[in-house]
This record gives C-alpha cells, sequence and structure tokens, in this order.
C-alpha cells in the first residue's frame, strides 16, 4: 500500500512537471502558430480569388446542428463580389479541408485543400504540382544562379484543384477521362477525388441554401 | 531440424513427367490463346507476348546466375510465365510496362523466395498485382477488337452502369453470350475467348497435367453465389479473368494444395474471393486477387487437409 | 575526444544501424519515407527527441523506481515530443504541415524508449547523450536511405525535382508495398555486406 502510493506520488510529479513545462511552451508558441495558420488561410484566400482586394472577418451560418464558416470578399470599391466557404468532408483516410471561392452567381473563383492527410502517390495527389525542373537542372542551377524575377512568386495551384475555376455546381461530377465541363479524377484515387469534389458541392448549396439566394441566372440550380 | 526439412511433403510417388515436360505442355495449351490473341488485336499483341517471354527467360537466367545456380532456361517455367503475363495485360499497353512487371514477378515473386518450388505466390499474378498498382491507368485502358478506340470491358459497364446497359451494348443475351463465349470482347490479351480457354484446359486435363478438382471447384462456387445474389451466372463465368485464372493460374502446382481436398477448398475459396471482390469492391474484377490471396492459405490448407498416410485411416 | 566517445557516436550510424541492423523503429521508417524531405524532417525531430530523452532519462535513473520506470520514460518522451510539435508548428510551418502527422508518432516510435531502456537507464548522462546522437543520426540515415530510393521509382522525384525527364515512375513504391519492399531489400543487403 505504501509502495503503490509512494509510485503514484512520483508518477504525479513527473506529470505535474511535463505539465508545467508544456504550458510554458504553449504559452510562448500559441500566437505564432495563430499567426501562421492566419497567414496561410489569408494566402490561400488571395491565391484563389485573385479579382478580390480584401476579405471580411470570418461569419458562421447553422447546416442541420453543426455550423459552416465563410468570408465575404470584396474589391477595391469595397462592393460584396463573392465568397470564400469552408467545408470539410471524410477522405478516403482523413478529413480534408476545402476553401471555394465563388463569385455572387455561384461560379468558382478557385479552390484550396488547406489540410488532408491522403495517401501519398494517390490521394495525396490532389495538392501536387508537377516539378518545374529536373534534378539536372536544379544541380546546374547551383553553379548558374537563377535569377530572382524568374521564381514566381507563390507556388502555382496544383492541377487537380486548378481545373474547379470557372465550374459551376451542376458541372461538379467526377469523371475518369480528361474533359472540360467535369472534374477529372486523379488515377487511382477515385475516393479522395469524389471527397473533394463533394466538399466543394456542399459548401456552395449549403451556402446557397442557408444565407445567399441562389442567383436567377439558367447555371445555377 | 533444418535437415529434416530438407525432405519434400508427400506424396514420394514416381512418375514420368518431368519439370520441361509439363511447362512444354502448358505452353501447347496456351498457343492457341496467343495466337487468338494476335488475330483479334493485331501484331502489337505478339510484340507484347515476346517482350514478357524474352524478359522472363533473360531474369531467370540473370537470377540463376546472381544465386549461383544451374541455368534452366530450357524447362519452359519462364516461357509459361512470361506468356501468363502477356495474356493478363490489356493489349494496348506501353511496351516498357511489361518488362518492368515481368522482371518483379520473376526476380521477386520466385527468386528472392527460392525459385521454382519454393514460390508462395504465382509469378504471373503477382506481375499482374505489381503493374495495378504501379500504373493503374495503364492496366485499366482498353482497346476495342473492333475499332481499336478505348472502350469499357463487359465486367466494367457492369460495374459501371448495370447489366441492363450490358445487354444492350452487345445486343441481348444470347448475342452478348456468344460474343463471351468465341472472345471477341475487349479485355486482357488472353482472357477473352472461353472457348479457347476451354480447349486448353481440357487438353492439360487429359495430359493429367491438372486435375478438375481446383477450376471446376472455383467455377461452381463462383456461379452458385453469383446466382444466389441475383446476378447471371452465366456472365459471371464467361467474362473477365476468371477462366484463365481458374484453368491456367489456380492450378499451378507450385501455389496450390497436394491433395485433393485441399484443392477443392482452395478453389471453393478462389471462387467465394473473386465473387465478394467483384460484387462488393471498387474493381470490376477480382480474380488475380482472389488466386494471389489463396496462395497464401495454401500453406495452411495443406496442414489441415492433409495426405492421408498410406496404411492408416 | 577519446577514440571510445567517438566510436559512442559512430556506432550507430553503420555497423548497429538502429533501422537496418537493431529493426528498431520500423513503423515511421515505412510511414514517412515517401520523400527525402519527410524523411529529413523526421530525421531531425527524431534526433532532438532521442538525444534530450536519453540525457533526461540518464539522469532521473536514480530517482526512478525500476516498477514504474516504463510510464515515467513515457511522460518524458510524451512531453519532448509535444513540444517539438509545437515548436514545429510555430516557427516551421511548411515542415509541420507534411510531417505533423508523423511527428505525433514519435512517441511510440520503439528507437526511442529502446535506448532509453537499452543504453540511457544504464549508462552515463554524457554517453547517453552521445548515443542518442549516434543513434539519432543512424535513424536519419535508414530514412533518407529508404526515402531516396522510394522517391526516385516512385514519384520520379529528387527533393521535389524531377529525375528522369518523360518516364512515367512505378506508383506502388510510394505506397506501403514499396516500402516494404525497400526495406526488405536494404536489409538484405546489409545484411549481405555484414556477412562476408
Amino acid at each position: 500500500m505504501k509502495q503503490i502510493l509512494r509510485y503514484g506520488l512520483i508518477l504525479l510529479c513527473f506529470s505535474g512537471l511535463a505539465g508545467v513545462s508544456l504550458h510554458g511552451v504553449n504559452v510562448l508558441t500559441r500566437e505564432r502558430i495563430a499567426a501562421a495558420q492566419q497567414r496561410a488561410l489569408t494566402e490561400g484566400q488571395r491565391q484563389i480569388f485573385p479579382a478580390a482586394a480584401r476579405f471580411g472577418e470570418q461569419k458562421t451560418f447553422p447546416v442541420g446542428n453543426k455550423t459552416a464558416q465563410y468570408f465575404e470578399a470584396f474589391d477595391t470599391n469595397g462592393v460584396c463580389i463573392g465568397y470564400e466557404l469552408l467545408h470539410t468532408v471524410q477522405g478516403y483516410q482523413s478529413p480534408i479541408t476545402v476553401l471555394t471561392a465563388i463569385d455572387r452567381r455561384g461560379i468558382i473563383a478557385g479552390i484550396k485543400i488547406l489540410s488532408q492527410a491522403e495517401t501519398p502517390g494517390l490521394g495525396a495527389e490532389v495538392e501536387a504540382v508537377p516539378a518545374s525542373r529536373t534534378l539536372w537542372q536544379a544541380l546546374a542551377g547551383l553553379v548558374r544562379r537563377v535569377p530572382a524575377q524568374v521564381r514566381p512568386a507563390a507556388p502555382p495551384l496544383p492541377p487537380f484543384q486548378a481545373q474547379f475555376a470557372g465550374k459551376s455546381l451542376t458541372q461538379l461530377r467526377v469523371v475518369k477521362q480528361p474533359t472540360r465541363d467535369a472534374i477529372e479524377a486523379i488515377a487511382g484515387a477515385t475516393i479522395t477525388s469524389e471527397a473533394v469534389t463533394k466538399a466543394v458541392r456542399d459548401a456552395i448549396s449549403n451556402f446557397f441554401l442557408h444565407v445567399a439566394h441562389p442567383p436567377t441566372s439558367e447555371q445555377s440550380p | 531440424m533444418a535437415r529434416l526439412l530438407h525432405v519434400s511433403s508427400s506424396p514420394h510417388l514416381r512418375t514420368s513427367d518431368s519439370i520441361p515436360k509439363i511447362m512444354w505442355t502448358v505452353v501447347i495449351a496456351l498457343l492457341p490463346l496467343c495466337v487468338f490473341a494476335v488475330w483479334l488485336f493485331g501484331w502489337y499483341a505478339a510484340l507484347l507476348i515476346a517482350i514478357c517471354v524474352a524478359t522472363a527467360v533473360l531474369t531467370e537466367g540473370l537470377m540463376q546466375k546472381l544465386r549461383k545456380q544451374k541455368l534452366t532456361l530450357y524447362d519452359g517455367s519462364a516461357v509459361v510465365m512470361g506468356i501468363l503475363v502477356a495474356c493478363n495485360l490489356p493489349p494496348g499497353i506501353s511496351w516498357w510496362i511489361p518488362i518492368i512487371g515481368t522482371f518483379v514477378g520473376m526476380a521477386i515473386a520466385k527468386h528472392c523466395y527460392g525459385g521454382l518450388g519454393y514460390n508462395i505466390f504465382n509469378p504471373a499474378l503477382i506481375a499482374r498485382a505489381f503493374l495495378l498498382a504501379a500504373y493503374p491507368k495503364d492496366m485499366t485502358t482498353w482497346i476495342s477488337p473492333v475499332d481499336a478506340t478505348t472502350c469499357a470491358t463487359p465486367l466494367g459497364i457492369l460495374k459501371e452502369r448495370g447489366p441492363g446497359e450490358l445487354l444492350s451494348a452487345y445486343g441481348g443475351k444470347l448475342s452478348l453470350y456468344k460474343h463471351l463465349f468465341i472472345g471477341n470482347i475487349p479485355g486482357c490479351l488472353g482472357e477473352t475467348s472461353a472457348l479457347l480457354i476451354l480447349a486448353g484446359g481440357v487438353f492439360l486435363l487429359l495430359r493429367g497435367i491438372i486435375t478438375w478438382h481446383i477450376p471446376l471447384s472455383y467455377l461452381a462456387t463462383l456461379a452458385l453465389l453469383t446466382f444466389l445474389s441475383g446476378g447471371d451466372p452465366i456472365i459471371a463465368l464467361l467474362a473477365g479473368g476468371v477462366m484463365l485464372g481458374a484453368w491456367f493460374m489456380a492450378t499451378d502446382l507450385v501455389t496450390s494444395p497436394f491433395t485433393r481436398r485441399g484443392q477443392v477448398v482452395f478453389g471453393i475459396g478462389c471462387g467465394l474471393l473473386t465473387f465478394l471482390i467483384r460484387r462488393f469492391s471498387g474493381y470490376p474484377e477480382g480474380t488475380s486477387y482472389a488466386i494471389l490471396l489463396m496462395n497464401a492459405a495454401t500453406p495452411l490448407i495443406d496442414r489441415y487437409f492433409p495426405n492421408r498416410i498410406y496404411g492408416t485411416r | 575526444m577519446s577514440v571510445s566517445t567517438v566510436k559512442e557516436v559512430t556506432k550507430g550510424f553503420w555497423e548497429k544501424n538502429p533501422v537496418l541492423v537493431l529493426a528498431l523503429g520500423l513503423c515511421p521508417s515505412l510511414a514517412v519515407t515517401t520523400s527525402v524531405r519527410n524523411a529529413l524532417g523526421m530525421g531531425v525531430s527524431t534526433i532532438f527527441v532521442l538525444t534530450l530523452s536519453n540525457v533526461i532519462i540518464a539522469l532521473i535513473k536514480g530517482i526512478v523506481p525500476s516498477q514504474i520506470r516504463i510510464p515515467c520514460y513515457i511522460i518524458v518522451i510524451a512531453t519532448l515530443v509535444t513540444i517539438v510539435d509545437l515548436v514545429l508548428a510555430a516557427y516551421f510551418p511548411d515542415i509541420s504541415k507534411a510531417i505533423g502527422l508523423f511527428i505525433k508518432l514519435i512517441v511510440v516510435n520503439c528507437i526511442i524508449l529502446g535506448r532509453a531502456e537499452a543504453f540511457a537507464a544504464k549508462n552515463t548522462a554524457w554517453r547517453s547523450l552521445l548515443d542518442g546522437i549516434g543513434m539519432g543520426i543512424g535513424f536519419m540515415i535508414a530514412l533518407v536511405l529508404i526515402a531516396a530510393v522510394r522517391e526516385v521509382l516512385g514519384a520520379n522525384k529528387l527533393f521535389g525535382f524531377t529525375v528522369f525527364p518523360g518516364w512515367r515512375p512505378i506508383a506502388v513504391m510510394v505506397l506501403a508495398p514499396g516500402a516494404f519492399l525497400t526495406l526488405g531489400f536494404l536489409l538484405g543487403a546489409k545484411n549481405l555486406r555484414m556477412r562476408t
């Protein structure tokens, strides 16, 4: 009995020390982590909606028993020209969070996958960007410096995500062939491709159902 | 202990069959399929078969050299493996992809496990499974034997669009059965003609290379399960690779059980798995995975269905 | 530095390599080796955690009763891993995004507990420090080796650059089977070298 108390006390001391040190690190890093996440979000927002000059604060609306988040996008005159919608779905093996930018008619300006942990080489290819240079060019580039102005400012959007731009809700279905008016699945990763497309579809239809009224153009559902 | 294990498992009966004789008989049984594939899909099919056979033979030679073993290139086992890999390829695949697959099948699935007689898995099926995982798009792009455009296999249509579409695509039930039986349909090089596979299988049966236990229990299980689940058992048997698998790959002497009872269990397992994969997975066809999984179960089957020791009950 | 000091560090690089010889930490060596970048990130994080945990455990080994040493070690290791996770997220968000999931797995990486049990609990803090650095570097070497093979064969890339323009890679090599194949052949090659 005495032994058990002693062991328990020792473990308590260790746990207490661990807790105190973790609290310290958490206090030190909390703000930087929040700032880094905010920066990643802002960069993503601008990348997929180049026409917008600034974005509003995060707003929420209820969907069933959950809440969905969105941001308003404004042009230089402060006129609302569209929205960016956050939506998370279950992918093949991980939750996938997608940011979808739409204009006021519901046409997609662009999408960006903010987080996912799908199978490397298959599902994770939704975030893959084809290499711009070969290894040999890069090795040669160590000798000859590439001029700074040649380098792009932001990394290009992955081809899978780029194909959403310009599409409307009715075109959001997944096919396996190259196409212009649907989404082409990543080879061998149909489930992840479907999940991303579903995230975009649900985000838009939820938004028009609960927040904005669908515009009266024939392309809307 | 190690010395004891050198004794091969029963039966220790002597027969006049040698490895070359068995293997070259299998090659003869496979030849009609190859000729039909060339007639159906053109000379490119002949090139693919030649590439697979050449890669298999060269890899076998290389591995035997590396492992400092006697070269056995004339026993025909590499030729059989090469032809079977080719039979499992879509006819329009890029010529260099089969080289990778055949090399992996021969070097890893056969020689890393100890060579002929020691491999757990059928090397030709490992080659197919590896390529299916490595180049999923190439391995599932089919060309039509009529006009060489890309199209879907009968099982692909069945999976994606349902049985009604399949019937209308081939103009009615009888016409569909006839197409599937003769084999002028899209599919892997050697899997399309049920007629020629049956002919080859019966030839092997008559020559005593294989017995009826695995093919019949395999096909009967698949047909019964398909019928019970409301599908068409004739389509299930004739379409896809199950004929080729049941007669030529599940019957591989090395990777299937020794005893008759074990072989029936093996066949039933293959049929059950093929049915489950076709019915419930994302793949239209499951023959190769079904046989590979049962290959893995073979040692277990041999353990639970051993030979009766002579003189006991 | 004496010869034995150098030896304590370098033994883990190759002849007692944690992955290829001691077969420790196989789970992360299979999971994170899809690219050399991920392997380096995981390697550096592991070196940090392993060195610190070795030192701390060598220091506290006198005051921890042996019956509850495992929970104590786990608390120390879990705390260190969480610190690494937070620091990466704060200062290196890109790397954190790529390998954040695996960082949390360091807690159950048997290298850390394995070295704590097998070495740090029996040796001085100084020698445990050297052992942690050496074993960590050896772990990273193995990870980078596996990742280089898999990234080149499976994605036709190295450090994100295309290796053979125009060649379509063997996608299965960046998947789980490719990890097992690569690890198997590396273990085989290492055993072949040790035997001769």
